[in-house]
């Protein structure tokens, strides 16, 4: 099933939202009708709305015990036939993890919440961080994709919530909106649509729920209650749920699979923008909030004659290795700020090539500055 | 307004920072501005420090935070000695002169606000409100009757008519202060 036009169920117009509210609001339009979660700063504004509005909007609110069993209720959920979601931050997000390969394994659509504050462990909980990029991706064990998606402003908040469902309905994946403190709590106008683009899970009765011809198919999705024969399991399993945990065929295929499925549509999932490229020797590469101070600082060195330029990564995973590339061949440098001591900048130095990539970490709790960025910068000429 | 303007409210906690932050963002958005607001504020109620920062344009906002701002608003002697000199060049220094003693001789737009709360509305709670007519008064960037809508959607209704007397007692010394 393609993506439908649907009119937005939340009014349209222009509104002041935190971005945190902001993403509770783009899960609900999104279809969202699931919501399981443990409260935890700076994340708890999305479960405190969540728990107001889900449910006089036709879903379901659990308050669970701990973050194991929240995301383990959104798995449950997912598979009952609900769009689900939790969100958390920090230490949250650690106890989320193995469940996380749960629903890769299971190929279960589930949307995740990530607000990043200043680890790790407990760290400095009301501050901002972005250091959990790699968790997101490698938090559990064994091989998966998942899908990270890094929004720069509350409008984002709001547009990508709703698209980490579309991708998560149509891959079959856990999809994470990687917000940052600064943005969840970030109070900002938003412009909400009148329609809005939608995808929902395809299915179709009797087929295999977990295999494909192709090595990088998604399967039919049934649900429970749906009359099928329905087996999901954490093990190796074959196209109908059968666990399989002998064979090497089975584990070999199924594990391949499950990463070809979204590596081989990264053209089709990844996005990002560009700001000043056409002419730019020096490209910043910023995502999320940082990537706003990062065009501040733009803005000021090309007023100051600096032939500088803006790369912002959207989508964070799967990573567009191949978007850098391209771009670094037209590049004399590339300067990648982080809230995080240069996660983002090993994965582009690995596709930059002999472009020189300089990293401008801070983990202070607080928010890169433009005119931090501009002294990097300056250096770098 | 078509340039990026930053305005910066602070105070204790307690004392309605955040929702005077919140109120002129909801109405500054009404308007058809764009607005940026983020609030810093420490772990206890009341009585700690509260700051609430709003980033107002015309277009769309590149960086949200404020850097230089053109209003401060200084509600307590240690807002004012924190903030009061990042006011940038030709910027608005106003502060509550029953709490806090100016260093700066320039400073002249002080008003007794929390005082006034007390004895004209017998109701502490509204001098952020005061503050807010105050800021729309002398600033010129609010719509009244857009900021008393938004109030009024902000506020208890039983409250809804003090604040609105609120409002208007700020926006006209604001407004006056203009003038003078």
């Amino acid at each position: 099933m393609p993506l439908t036009t649907v009119t937005n169920p939340v009014k349209a117009g222009s509104r002041y939202l935190s971005g945190n509210d902001a993403a509770a609001e783009g899960a609900i339009a999104a279809g969202c009708r699931y919501y399981g979660g443990y409260p935890i700063t700076p994340s708890s504004e999305i479960m405190e709305y969540m728990s107001r509005e889900l449910v006089p909007r036709g879903g379901a609110f659990m308050q669970m015990e701990d973050e194991i069993a929240s995301i383990s209720s959104v798995v449950g959920a997912s598979w009952s036939g609900a769009k689900a979601m939790t969100a958390t931050s920090g230490p949250g997000l650690s106890l989320m993890q193995e469940c996380l390969g749960y629903a890769a394994f299971t190929e279960t659509p589930v949307v995740l919440v990530d607000v990043q504050r200043a680890g790790p462990c407990t760290g400095q909980a009301t501050k901002v961080g972005a250091g959990d990029i790699m968790a997101v991706k490698w938090g559990s064990h064994g091989d998966y994709q998942v899908v990270a998606l890094s929004p720069w402003s509350v409008q984002e908040m709001f547009s990508l919530t709703v698209e980490a469902f579309n991708l998560a309905e149509r891959l079959r994946v856990p999809a994470f909106l990687l917000a940052e403190e600064a943005t969840g709590h970030l109070r900002e106008r938003v412009d909400l649509p009148e329609t809005l683009e939608i995808y929902d899970r395809d299915y179709v009765p009797k087929q295999p729920p977990f295999g494909c011809d192709q090595a990088d198919g998604i399967p039919s999705m049934p649900g429970f209650g749906m009359g099928e024969n329905l087996l999901v399991t954490g093990s190796t399993h074959d196209q109908w749920g059968f666990r399989k945990t002998e064979g090497p065929a089975f584990h070999d295929s199924l594990v391949r699979r499950l990463s070809q499925k979204v590596l081989s549509r990264k053209a089709e999932i990844c996005r990002h923008e560009g700001y000043y490229l056409d002419d730019a020797e020096l490209v910043v590469v910023a995502y999320g909030f940082t990537a706003r101070a990062a065009l501040r600082a733009v803005r000021q060195a090309r007023q100051e004659g600096l032939a500088v330029g803006l790369l912002r990564l959207i989508t964070i995973w799967p990573f567009d290795d191949e978007l850098i590339t391209r771009v670094a061949e037209g590049a004399k440098g590339f300067l990648v700020p982080e809230m995080n001591l240069g996660q983002v900048d090993g994965l582009v130095r690995s596709a930059a090539g002999d472009t020189p990539v300089k990293s401008l970490t801070q983990v202070n709790g607080s928010t890169i500055s433009p005119a931090s960025i501009m002294a990097a910068l300056k250096e770098m000429r | 307004m078509t340039e990026r303007k930053e305005i910066r409210l602070a105070g204790l906690g307690g004392q309605g920072v955040v929702l005077a932050g919140v109120l002129l963002g909801e109405a500054a958005v009404e308007q058809g501005l764009y607005a940026a607001g983020s609030n810093s504020y420490g772990a206890q109620a009341r009585g700690g420090g509260a700051r609430a920062d709003l980033v107002l344009d015309g277009q769309q906002i590149d960086y949200p935070h404020v850097q230089q701002p053109d209003l401060v608003v200084a509600m307590s002697q240690g807002a004012y000695d924190t903030y009061a000199s990042g006011v940038a060049e030709g910027g608005k220094v106003l502060f509550d002169s029953g709490l806090v003693e100016p260093k700066a001789p320039h400073d002249r737009y002080g008003a007794k606000v929390t005082a006034m709360a007390l004895e004209e509305f017998q109701n502490r709670q509204v001098a952020n409100v005061i503050w807010v007519g105050l800021v729309a008064g002398v600033t010129g960037w609010f719509q009244t009757e857009v900021l008393e809508r938004t109030l009024v959607r902000l506020v208890p209704e039983r409250f809804a008519e003090l604040n609105k007397a609120a409002l208007a007692k700020g926006l006209d010394m604001g407004r006056a202060w203009e003038v003078a």
